[in-house]
């Protein structure tokens, strides 16, 4: 597969996953601190599916990805009935449990040493389909009644509602289709590292997603994906200098900051440069 | 021939703390009607059409809309019912055009969350609908030329008329509109002015409107309701309002 595929394969999955969050946080305008949370719950899916149940790995990938719907839209339901920072906070306590449980269930995730032995299902086709379907999927959600629906409770969510939109209902929607989009970059990781560890997934995995979706600009999925291939790029390309490279990582996402406070794009989208004036 | 009124507030109540924002307020509004609501700052005016929308739960009393008792719903089920209103101090989405402002109103256009994820089905349909609707309504408050300019950017009149078309895109039965005139230019007023009338005869929505600017509420309300305090002082014709003693007495103070 070599070097660059394999860079190729990790530039999908982390953009998939980073796709989820700025659903969320770009264009419903609500913070996770805990993404990394669906991302283990998909990888741990799809791992133990096709490790120890010989499911083919397509659908492990798909079961993954629906676990942590699943997970997201029950964790939804309680905190995002709340206006306000609530999920947020819940997502801290979310990426500790499940890091603590998967550490902790060892007769089924054999905690805290890692799983391995998971087959290399993530060649990069499937890695290059999976991106490009759903970044289809996503261009398709914004554009439509939905994606209006979740930029009026991102900008004023009482005006939406009294536009008549339930807007708790609107949050859950989003965080489920986000923790799907995490879950599948969970399972596509575990296909590509065949070995997952519970580390892997802490808060510092949850904070690079957000941090690159803020980077990239808040409600702009180009702008989100230019910053998560800028990142990935920059983590992979230093590797050579070890541990110094976080030097450099630290450098860009500052000199953004700096440069471009409202992220790469601000809110516009690359296709849409041209047409607006 | 009894009509039954569209709205109705019975005994409508409602503190902040000690503060008797509305108190016990009735009135009602028949189909078809132009009522405008008048009063001091401070009376309770918009909090009446807060509680009307649902934002607050009533202390007491009883609001129907055609019949039905919406005193304990929430906005998101009143809307749907065939209420819209505008806001005092303007609530646009100030990021997103003004024609996706308004297209975002346009509820009636609906299709799947599948159909929404593959663009198949019915969705060029309705998006096509929606923006076409969305435009229409541009076209009637005379900001069309603007339909691509972000909200956030538009003359303050503007904004305004922005207001009226997105809450027109509900389509509602009762338009509820919050100080329409505040900041207009004389020009604008006038064509607010029209603009109303336009809504009321062509569309034949009922309207409320709170407004402070006189000259505009004589003109097209032939019913005012005046509040002080939470309360209703006085209610009539631009006639008899304009020579009421209370109404006087709350806007001009009483002699000692």
């Amino acid at each position: 597969m070599g070097y660059i595929g394999g860079i190729i394969i990790l530039l999908c999955i982390n953009s998939i996953a980073v796709m989820g969050v700025s659903l969320l946080t770009g264009f419903t305008g609500i913070f996770s601190l805990g993404h990394a949370a669906y991302m283990a719950l998909g990888a741990y899916t799809a791992g133990i599916l096709t490790v120890e149940h010989g499911v083919h790995w397509f659908l492990a990938i798909l079961a993954g990805g629906l676990l942590a719907m699943v997970v997201a839209y029950l964790i939804g339901i309680p905190t995002l009935k709340l206006m306000g920072d609530y999920y947020a906070i819940a997502s801290i306590g979310l990426v500790e449990s499940i890091r603590l449980i998967l550490e902790n269930w060892q007769s089924v995730t054999r905690g805290a040493r890692g799983y391995p032995g998971i087959e290399g299902f993530t060649t990069l086709p499937v890695a290059v389909a999976f991106f490009l379907v759903m970044a289809i999927v996503m261009v398709h959600l914004i554009n439509s009644r939905y994606g209006r629906a979740f930029k009026a409770c991102r900008d004023d969510y009482l005006a939406a509602s009294l536009l008549g939109y339930n807007t708790a209902r609107y949050r859950v929607l989003s965080l489920a289709v986000s923790g799907f989009y995490c879950g599948v970059a969970g399972a596509l990781l575990a296909g590509f590292m065949s070995f997952i560890q519970p580390v892997m997934f802490d808060m510092m995995k949850s904070t690079e997603l957000t941090s690159m979706v803020v980077f990239g600009g808040l409600g702009s999925l180009s702008g989100t994906l230019l910053a998560s291939v800028i990142i990935t790029l920059v983590t992979e390309l230093f590797r050579p200098i070890s541990q110094y490279r976080m030097l450099i990582y630290g450098g860009v996402l500052v000199a953004i900051m700096v440069l471009r406070p409202e992220g790469i794009m601000g809110s516009k989208e690359l296709w849409n440069l041209r047409r607006k004036r | 021939m009894t009509s039954v009124a569209l709205l109705e507030l019975s005994d409508v109540s409602k503190s902040f703390g000690g503060v008797k924002a509305v108190d016990r307020l009735s009135f009602s509004i028949e189909k078809g009607e132009t009522l405008g609501l008048i009063g001091p700052n401070g009376a309770g005016k918009t909090t009446v059409f807060n509680l009307i929308t649902g934002l607050y739960p009533l202390d007491g009393g009883k609001i129907t809309f055609k019949g039905e008792d919406i005193s304990q719903l929430k906005p998101h089920e009143i809307i749907p019912k065939g209420i819209a209103r505008t806001f005092q101090n303007l609530r646009l989405f100030p990021r997103a055009s003004s024609v996706e402002n308004v297209m975002t109103a346009c509820r009636k256009e609906s299709y799947s969350f599948l159909e929404a994820l593959t663009h198949l089905g019915r969705w060029r349909h309705c998006e096509q609908r929606a923006m076409e609707r969305a435009m229409d309504l541009l076209k009637l408050v005379g900001i069309a030329d603007r339909a691509q300019q972000a909200a956030g950017t538009l003359p303050y009149g503007h904004q305004r008329k922005l207001e009226i078309a997105r809450a027109l895109a509900l389509e509602p039965e009762l338009l509820l509109l919050d100080e329409p005139a505040a900041g207009m230019n004389p020009e604008e007023v006038d064509e607010l002015n029209a603009l109303i009338r336009r809504i009321s005869q062509e569309l034949g929505i009922t309207i409320i409107v709170i407004e402070h600017h006189m000259e505009l509420v004589m003109e097209i309300c032939p019913r005012i309701v005046c509040m002080n305090f939470g309360a209703k002082i006085a209610e009539g014709s631009p006639a008899e309002i304009q020579c009421h003693p209370e109404v006087l007495a709350a806007y001009l103070g009483e002699e000692v």
